[in-house]
């Protein structure tokens, strides 16, 4: 009777085992010219196999340490393998995607070196929860093609290094928080606190404790020194988020902390002094409040030094199957799930959309849409009813309806275009024009195809 | 015009977020008029596009780089050819003669960016695979 087969039987076990793990894996000659490379390793660093055999692996790896750092150089030099080392790789998209590699060297039977072998795993999911944990955003997170954006992050850099006081304005939910902590971690403060106040979730007395602090016995049940927020700040940024709702009163006392860098706690007489830059956001047009004096004027032309309108989302529509894109990746890595795209159905109800809520609003649609699809392509039904709900006119959802000829155009050819799959042909034909005339209009109208 | 091209030893360097060394090249209508080696500051791409900034570069080419450091150069009006890989004395030569795009230059995996983002477009195209290989 014959002997059951074991695993290690099977031609080509080994082969199987490398190519259904999820750790990437090269091997190098000694001319450290890639021999082998898994899938995973495919998947990870986003070059296909054929592309990458035969080719040096610092053209393939992109890796922080490729070049002088190179790990697998250290294992040969030193003999000994490297287990766990901290990296990431740059992706071709230019994501920095963290990795833990180990290397090993590679001999024959007589002890000679034919070359390394490299194993790698995707650190991307943890990087994403850590982030999402410590809302350790950057100027790389800002998802955007749009010109107005594009000019926005264009400047932010020399904005970032200055110290001038910045006014973001832009409706809720345009991420006027992520610009604020892009500008503070591209500044030379990047390594201080950044400290977000909401000014608007507060009471005025609570407030002005929160932003100054307070000493024992400054009120009632102020038991113990206590200090303000523009303290911690010191060395580095604070954010006054919703500055537009702070009292006449508490505007005085920001004003003086703008000129003079000091201040006193509640209940003290002892000046402290801080060294602080400020960063003020509203969704409230600030210039319209100090016209109709609900807002000190001198206060405004201190924090307005540098002055960024974050467009909202309705303007800056070809902006959507972007940031959609971004945020599947990111709740595929958050939820573990493997959703691959959203379908064309459900992208142009998103297109016609007209977010009053903003990046916020569509990021909560897409958070709802994977709650109900189980994986693969996100579908019309797994988003919220309200984006489903196309009976209702749009103006009677929207508070912001068009309001002239053009903004109808615009609208009329936008709705279009997304029942129509942003097919121009089949939408030309449904309005009754021309192609080159659709063309023609959009390019006018500054609408744009969503990417395929 | 000042070119700056980050180099390892005599290659252009893999990454140029942490490359340590640029070779400054002048560049005028005859030609190369002078070079030099400079070392790069540190791994903080805010820093480097301010170093290369205030030596003047123009154009910038490279092999990897990360999107934040790309945005910033180009926000600083530097002009970037990244992907690009070989010998720094080839890669200069291209450079000179219009042929950067020729084959050879470009890192492997160029030109497929847009299927490789995040995890959900991985599984799309592992989905496909049987299909694609087979029509290949």
């Amino acid at each position: 009777m014959a002997s059951p087969s074991r695993p290690e039987d099977c031609p080509g076990w080994q082969d199987t085992i490398l190519e259904s793990i999820a750790d990437g894996v090269f091997a190098v000659d000694p001319d450290w010219r890639i021999t082998y490379f898994n899938r995973a390793a495919e998947d990870i660093t986003g070059v296909m196999r054929d592309e990458a055999l035969g080719r040096h692996c610092w053209e393939v790896f992109h890796a922080d340490v490729c070049g002088e750092g190179c790990v697998l150089r250290r294992t040969l030099s030193t003999g000994q393998p490297q287990v766990n080392q901290a990296a990431y790789i740059v992706r071709q998209d230019g994501e920095r995607i963290p990795i833990s590699m180990s290397t090993a060297v590679l001999r024959d039977e007589s002890g000679t070196f034919v070359g390394g072998v490299e194993t790698f795993r995707s650190l991307a999911e943890v990087e994403t929860l850590r982030k999402e944990l410590e809302r350790r955003y950057s100027f790389g997170d800002i998802v955007s093609k749009n010109k107005r954006m594009q000019e926005i992050l264009d400047i932010l850099p020399q904005v970032a290094l200055s110290d001038a006081s910045v006014l973001i304005e832009g409706e809720s939910g345009t991420g006027k928080e992520l610009v604020a902590r892009a500008l503070h971690n591209l500044s030379r403060r990047r390594d201080g606190p950044l400290i977000t106040v909401n000014c608007g979730a507060l009471p005025d007395g609570l407030l002005e404790s929160e932003l100054f602090g307070h000493v024992a016995g400054a009120f009632t049940d102020a038991r113990q020194n206590r200090p303000g927020r523009f303290q911690l700040a010191d060395g580095g940024t604070i954010f006054l988020d919703e500055i537009g709702d702070i009292s006449p009163a508490l505007q005085v006392r920001l004003l003086r902390v703008l000129q003079e860098h000091s201040f006193e706690p509640l209940g003290s007489s002892s000046t402290v002094e801080v060294d602080v830059r400020v960063l003020a956001a509203s969704n409230k047009n600030l210039a319209a409040l100090v016209d109709s004096g609900a807002f000190r004027d001198d206060l405004f032309y201190r924090i307005n030094v540098v002055h960024l309108v974050i467009p909202p989302l309705r303007e800056r529509r070809e902006d959507i199957p972007l940031l959609v894109e971004h945020f599947i990746g990111h709740f595929n890595q958050i939820q573990g799930k493997e959703v691959s795209r959203m379908s064309k159905k459900a992208m142009g109800l998103l297109m016609s959309h007209p977010f009053p809520g903003n990046v916020r609003e569509l990021r909560n649609a897409i958070e709802h849409a994977f709650v109900l699809c189980p994986g693969g392509v996100l579908l019309p039904e797994h988003l919220p009813e309200a984006f489903r709900d196309k009976a209702l006119p749009s103006s009677a959802k929207s508070a912001a309806g068009p309001t002239s000829l053009q903004e109808m155009e615009g609208k009329l050819l936008r709705e279009a275009l997304a029942r129509n799959g942003f097919n121009r042909s089949r939408t030309a034909r449904e309005l009754g024009i021309h192609k080159t005339t659709l063309w023609r209009k959009m390019k006018r109208l500054g609408i744009e195809l969503p990417e395929k | 015009m000042q070119l700056a091209l980050p180099v390892w030893q005599q290659l252009l360097a893999p990454v140029f977020d942490t490359a340590t060394e640029i070779e400054l090249v002048q560049v005028a209508k005859e030609g190369v008029i002078g070079r030099q080696r400079l070392p790069l500051a540190g791994p903080w791409p805010l820093l480097r596009a301010r170093s290369l900034v205030e030596l003047g570069v123009d154009v910038l080419v490279c092999g990897a780089i990360s999107r934040p450091a790309h945005m910033l150069l180009r926000s600083a009006g530097i002009q970037v050819h990244a992907w690009i890989s070989g010998g720094l004395e080839e890669v200069l030569a291209a450079f000179l003669r219009g042929g950067l795009t020729e084959p050879g230059f470009a890192m492997p995996g160029c030109g497929r960016r847009r299927r490789m983002r995040g995890r959900g477009r991985q599984a799309g195209r592992r989905r496909g695979r049987g299909r694609g290989r087979g029509s290949r």
